[in-house]
């Protein structure tokens, strides 16, 4: 049963008396507010055995007052919202950070309830006539007034502020058609007029600056590129030697595997050798080896894991290599994507917890993306040294596709 | 729901959010500070300063539920559509709604 029909019919039905009684216990529930705020603390002194219908009404009316909104805090200010497990109050700018869009302002407790649930959003647009170019917590009147009141906020003061934060930066305005910090009708001031002419003058001189300079970036950067194309030649050419002598490898997680699982095992299974010719056993053999290349994958090493993201192809694939886990029968036990994600670095929790969103969410994309949103640099030939180390050739050999 | 399994030992060192991690030095157990609170974060995590067990739950809107330890509630509040989208945190960094990878849509 919703906030509203509990509300509803508190006011419009035939109420048996007791109700009125009953009544501030029943919005403690439904707010969350504490015995003894001002929303619930004046009913309870009332006589429950004088209460009619009337009575009802005439309690229930301030209070619904006071309620409105249903999930709005009765701890905290507007501009602030209500920790449960902290017991304090907490600053919505301090939590969420300026509004990102002009003309926004919080919402009243920023959308949080006493829970810390988010039942509202927590910015919202300016009332009519009021504005707010610069992201203030609250809008105030367009026309460059006072600032308006905080909200209905302050009514149970400060008694318990959360700890202080740094103020998050604000975010870019998801709106497409906002330019901001442009508004037509702000004039240029006389100090950026007379500086226009001396900055012209300026910027002929240090055009000319900048065009050298870019002369010379630009000769040194062809001789960077050529040095460094050749000590790649020359490592290349040395992890091919290399390739040729067969080491036992050291970073295998999983038992016994090592590089003659790769090239000789006959069993099924992840592990087994793929039936792509010599140039794949090297392709497997390689990243054993060393982690500095991957002579046969010269391509993938460089290139940003990002990029898997969008071939959904290679992904599918890998994903159907690597999402499933053992079942009650045993099987394969690692070299999962719980494994992957422990080589990044991944706490098993959150291993855990992305599993338990399976079937509508894969753990691997889930991880791919995690990894990419915290380290954009991240690279194709990272995830297959990865790989590589987890005795997944299999996984290798799709990953080749991308090479 | 409970989406939680009820498993694992937790070998990774980390919650999270983790400011400061250190070792105990009489037992293995791994603690964080969250604040000015440490934390187990083998069971919990560091939410908005507070220390929240790993499977808490909040809401997201109406009819949404996602788990502050793991994701973030992000309301979209811009533009006519009012909607929810549940992101999830990017570890070791503070992560912010723009930046995270999408783990469910909430309908409105």
């Amino acid at each position: 049963m919703g906030v509203d029909t509990h509300l509803q019919r508190g006011l419009g039905d035939p109420v048996p008396r007791h109700h009125c009684f009953l009544l501030p216990a029943f919005l403690e529930s439904v707010t969350g507010a504490v015995a003894g705020s001002p929303a619930v603390a004046a009913p309870q002194a009332a006589d429950p055995a004088r209460m009619g219908p009337l009575c009802l009404l005439l309690t229930a009316a301030p209070l619904l007052a006071q309620a409105a909104p249903p999930e709005a805090s009765q701890h905290c200010g507007g501009l602030e919202y209500w920790n449960p497990d902290n017991r304090c109050c907490g600053s919505c700018l301090q939590r969420f950070g300026p509004p990102p869009c002009p003309d926004y302002e919080f919402s009243e407790n920023c959308g949080l309830n006493n829970a810390g649930d988010h039942v509202s959003h927590p910015y919202k647009e300016c009332p009519f006539g009021q504005c707010n170019p610069d992201s203030a917590e609250l809008c105030r009147p367009c026309g460059g007034g006072a600032t308006a009141p905080a909200p209905a906020g302050s009514r149970s003061g400060t008694q318990w502020r959360c700890k202080e934060r740094p103020v998050p930066p604000k975010e870019p305005c998801p709106l497409k058609s906002w330019k901001p910090e442009v508004f037509s009708s702000q004039e240029p001031s006389p100090s950026a007029i007379s500086s226009l002419s001396w900055t012209s003058e300026h910027n002929v001189t240090r055009q000319a600056l900048q065009t050298s300079a870019q002369a010379v970036v630009l000769v040194l950067s062809v001789l960077v590129l050529l040095v460094t194309s050749a000590a790649i030649l020359l490592l290349a050419q040395q992890c091919r030697r290399q390739a040729k002598v067969l080491h036992p490898c050291p970073g295998l997680v999983c038992g016994d595997t090592n590089i003659h699982t790769f090239l000789h095992s006959s069993s099924p299974g992840p592990l087994e050798a793929p039936e792509a010719g010599d140039s794949w056993k090297e392709v497997a053999l390689v990243p054993l080896l060393g982690r500095v290349c991957l002579p046969e994958l010269p391509n993938l090493a460089s290139q940003p894991l990002s990029r898997l993201l969008d071939e959904l192809e290679v992904l599918e694939e890998l994903i159907v290599l690597l999402d499933p886990e053992p079942g009650p029968g045993g099987g394969m036990a690692c070299g999962t994507t719980r494994h992957l994600a422990a080589r990044y670095g991944v706490p098993a929790a959150w291993s855990t917890f992305v599993y338990s969103l399976r079937p509508s969410r894969s753990p691997l994309r889930a991880l791919i993306e995690m990894v990419v949103a915290r380290e954009p640099s991240a690279s194709l030939g990272q995830l297959g040294t990865h790989l590589a180390q987890l005795g997944r050739a299999d996984a290798l050999q799709v990953l080749s596709k991308l090479g | 729901m409970q989406r939680w399994p009820q498993t694992q030992v937790y070998r990774a060192n980390l919650g999270p959010r983790l400011p400061h991690t250190v070792i105990s030095a009489q037992t293995p157990l791994l603690v964080s500070g969250c604040g000015d609170q440490i934390y187990n974060p083998m069971e919990q995590c560091c939410d908005d300063d507070t220390v929240l067990p790993l499977n808490r739950t909040k809401l997201c809107g109406p009819n949404c539920i996602f788990w502050p330890c793991f994701e973030l509630c992000c309301p979209e509040s811009f533009g006519p559509e009012k909607k929810y989208v549940v992101k999830l945190k990017v570890l070791g960094v503070n992560s912010r709604c723009p930046s995270s990878p999408i783990s469910g849509d909430c309908a409105r």
